[in-house]
């Protein structure tokens, strides 16, 4: 099967709740989702939960609001994970960390809900990141992975650290700029 | 508003004072246009870091999360959650099939291996695989950021910096010189990072005697002291003290790395 086939196969599956089509997904991705969990503080069970949520998330946003993948399903469907697996362990932190008592009481569904809504916002950060031009791609790239100034320059063939530091000041509030722009971004009061 | 936004960056950034930073939040405070455009940049930044998420408040989005609650208690989706649970039946059934056949595999191998090498009179070399184990196993991505953001922790960052580029011996410096100007700070993330990048410059006895100082720790990082030491151990081919270290982790099913450690026992006791 080629590979366009077999996404076609997958997503398909999916979408129609095909079991067998379902299962092959599982033999194919779940693996890596699994051993991501682990490395993460994570448990099988827990890598199970996210799973279920990340396959059911997908068809909500196909059936819901047409959402197209533009990634291989594969890779979208694994990175879907990793981000329900980090908003989890985000949730765990801050309840530690501010000791909260009060927890906002929520139905599944409405968990689940609002992390597909958060999913669709961090799809929105990344669309936007790709309207940059490929030197501030590049450039932010190493920013967020917090590579060192002097390392950028060398990799980019800049002079200076701080011509570096000043490229990545414009291109991170040009992004900010035209997120700001896009009609589907709603502005927050507060994080 | 330019100067502005550059020092929102710088703070996000974590290389702004601590001084600084409490007058930057009190213009913040002041200024709703900048308030907006601080949250957005708070959003940013957050959503480009692999360690962290943006957990957004229900109460701003009501409306567009109900749109999807509703799918979710559809009959629409309850057949596909029920189609979900049986393919993750059907996966788990077959699964332990195969690990059971596997295990017998494995059996079957080893013992036409330890025939053949008794054959020949010759003893197996454990090098090759040690390290490979190692290779697989050493992931350093999964330690949490030193950044703190509002804190005046330059050195901690730069240190963070050079230890994700791979400049062990620029970070071992850094780090080393933050702790001994805090000597009456416990960091134990700190010390996991300093005898990482030991660990890489095959500094290995400093290495085994920073994780040692967690695993002696009071703090929740303990257990993860104890992953490292064993990490060290599998690197330096010493097998015997790798096993008897991940025997501690797997002592409890809340030790850090617990998974990690049954795996990984389990295929060391494959080597000896």
């Amino acid at each position: 099967m080629l590979n366009n086939e077999k996404d076609n196969y997958l997503k398909t599956s999916l979408i129609t709740g095909n079991p067998k089509g379902i299962t092959d997904i599982y033999n194919l991705i779940f693996p890596k989702v699994l051993r991501f969990v682990r490395q993460n503080n994570g448990e099988e069970q827990e890598a199970k939960d996210v799973f279920q949520k990340a396959l059911l998330q997908i068809t909500a946003r196909i059936t819901v609001k047409e959402f197209v993948i533009k990634s291989s399903f594969e890779g979208y469907l694994f990175t879907a994970c990793k981000n329900l697996w980090r908003r989890e362990l985000n949730k765990q932190t801050k309840n530690r960390v501010t000791n909260d008592e009060v927890v906002e009481l929520m139905t599944e569904e409405q968990d689940l809900g609002l992390a597909t809504v958060e999913l669709e916002r961090w799809d929105l950060f990344r669309e936007k990141l790709q309207e940059l031009s490929d030197n501030c791609r590049s450039l932010l790239g190493y920013a967020f992975q917090k590579k060192p100034y002097e390392e950028i320059a060398k990799k980019l063939g800049y002079n200076t650290e701080n011509v570096v530091r000043q490229r990545i000041f414009k291109c991170k509030k040009r992004l900010t700029e035209i997120i700001q722009k896009d009609k589907r971004f709603k502005q927050l009061n507060q994080l | 508003m330019n100067h502005q936004a550059e020092h929102i960056h710088a703070y996000l950034s974590g290389v702004m004072s601590a001084k600084d930073v409490e007058a930057l939040k009190k213009e913040i405070e002041a200024d709703e246009k900048l308030k907006e455009y601080f949250n957005i940049c708070k959003e940013l930044y957050a959503n480009f870091d692999e360690n962290s998420w943006n957990n957004l408040p229900l109460d701003q989005f009501k409306e567009e999360v109900k749109v999807y609650e509703s799918y979710y208690k559809s009959d629409k989706a309850n057949t596909i959650k029920d189609a979900i649970t049986i393919a993750e039946t059907n996966y788990f059934e077959k699964a332990t099939d195969t690990n059971t056949a596997t295990k017998l595999l494995y059996k079957v191998i080893a013992i036409a291996a330890v025939l053949c090498a008794v054959y020949i009179g010759y003893y197996f070399n454990t090098t090759y695989e040690a390290s490979e184990l190692y290779a697989d196993y050493k992931d350093w991505e999964t330690l949490p950021s030193l950044t703190l953001r509002g804190q005046n922790n330059e050195d901690l960052v730069s240190g963070e910096r050079y230890f994700k580029a791979q400049d062990y011996d620029k970070a071992s410096v850094i780090f080393n010189k933050w702790i001994e100007a805090h000597p009456e700070t416990y960091n134990s993330t700190v010390l996991l990072y300093l005898g990482i990048s030991y660990l890489e410059i095959n500094d290995t006895d400093k290495a085994i005697t920073l994780f040692s100082k967690v695993t002696n720790s009071e703090s929740l990082d303990a257990s993860k002291g104890y992953w490292y030491l064993a990490l060290t151990y599998l690197k330096l081919e010493d097998i015997s003290n790798a096993k008897e270290t991940l025997k501690i982790i797997t002592k409890s099913t809340s030790n850090s790395n617990y998974k990690n450690a049954q795996d990984l026992l389990d295929k060391l006791e494959t080597i000896e």
